[in-house]
């Protein structure tokens, strides 16, 4: 009689033990022991993360979103864009739903695609597959050198000054009525109004110049937009 | 029924409730352990700080070049040398920022269509020599 009652207390050990763990080891996730209730909120809460989720993908992709820009090179009706690292896109524009601007100082207007001839500088946005752009928008705009250099050499009769950026090209900069000239005060550090006697060699410039492409901007000779002087003497402080 | 068979049986559920509440307390804990955490912010986090402690020059963190904004300004974020003087010129606006700590963040106006920002950094005891970075990012109010 022990010997059966020890069997019998054996086998429902094991059977409660063993159930127990081929449940737990089968399905270990929370949905398996969840009430009604409880999996109502939980899908709740997964439904908000999902949307969450989502939310966070569209703002990133906005986020991400990346134009292209360069020249444009038009042959046989055909538009290509090559950018400021010499890549060549070619650029597909749907009549019907391709819009084109010309940028104006602050303003756009539209324009025909058919305006758009060699040389034009242009944005375009729209989706990218291996080298070809498929146009949402094309702006046409003015291209601008941002830089800057030691002044080299300052020519007082033609108001130009040449400077030699960091990168050893050298510029010829003209210095016209409409370039804003501006210095920097090394005491405040704060920029103020400035005039051409003031430059001197040894200073460094930083300028804006549109590039429109002319003949004279083929040999790095700009009008400059903005000069902004800082003095050599600040760096010897 | 005898009475050790009866005892036997409950000292047999007894155990097995006992042994299966172990189970499942493992279980869950073996499946938290397992589990991954569904960013990895920390680590990033770490990464970045000691990358710049360590090379300790002239970054910008934001914007990303060529980004479109159809905001009219930017803030522009990044690391540099502790009290170095950073030019920002854009067609906007130029501009004279000193860094008080390794990290700067500037608000620069934009100008419709392309913008070519040029940010350049003197850091202090340099004697003229830079550090220069370019962005070229776009305000296009259509997108």
């Amino acid at each position: 009689m022990k010997k059966y009652t020890i069997i019998i207390f054996l086998v429902i050990l094991s059977l409660i033990s063993f159930g127990s763990f081929f449940v737990f080891a089968v399905d270990s996730s929370p949905e398996a022991v969840l009430t009604p209730s409880q999996s109502t909120e939980e899908d709740k809460d997964i439904q908000e993360l999902k949307e969450r989720v989502a939310n966070k993908v569209a703002e990133i992709r906005k986020k991400d979103q990346k134009a292209l820009s360069g020249y444009a090179n038009v042959k046989d009706g055909k538009i290509s864009l090559k950018d400021t690292e010499d890549m060549e896109y070619t650029v597909t524009i749907d009549e019907s739903l391709s819009k084109v601007y010309r940028i104006s100082g602050s303003t756009k207007k539209e324009i025909k695609p058919s305006d758009i001839k060699t040389d034009t500088y242009m944005i375009v946005t729209g989706p990218v597959v291996d080298k070809s752009v498929s146009a949402n928008f094309i702006f046409v705009d003015d291209v601008y050198i941002v830089q800057s250099g030691k002044v080299m050499e300052i020519n007082k009769e033609d108001y130009y000054i040449k400077i030699m950026s960091q990168d050893k090209e050298e510029y010829i900069l003209d210095i016209e009525t409409s370039t804003k000239q501006n210095m920097l005060n090394m005491k405040t550090l704060e920029i103020e109004k400035s005039g051409f006697s003031k430059i001197k060699e040894g200073d460094t410039a930083h300028f804006t110049a549109i590039n429109s492409k002319t003949e004279k901007n083929s040999s790095n000779r700009f009008t400059a937009q903005k000069i902004l002087v800082i003095p050599q003497e600040y760096f010897m402080k | 029924m005898k009475k050790e068979t009866v005892f036997a049986i409950f000292l047999g559920i007894g155990l097995g409730v006992v042994v299966s509440f172990v189970m499942i307390v493992k279980s869950k804990d073996r499946t938290l352990n397992k589990s991954k955490p569904l960013t990895n912010e920390k680590k990033t986090t770490v990464a970045v700080t000691e990358s710049v402690s360590q090379i300790q020059t002239f970054k910008i963190t934001q914007p990303q070049d060529r980004q479109i904004f159809n905001t009219k300004t930017v803030v522009i974020k990044g690391t540099s040398e502790n009290e170095s003087l950073i030019v920002v010129q854009s067609p906007a606006k130029d501009m004279v920022y000193q860094t008080k700590d390794d990290n700067f963040s500037i608000e620069m106006p934009l100008v419709l269509g392309e913008n070519v920002i040029s940010l350049t950094q003197y850091s202090k005891n340099s004697q003229g020599r830079s550090q220069q970075k370019q962005l070229r990012i776009y305000y296009l109010d259509e997108q």
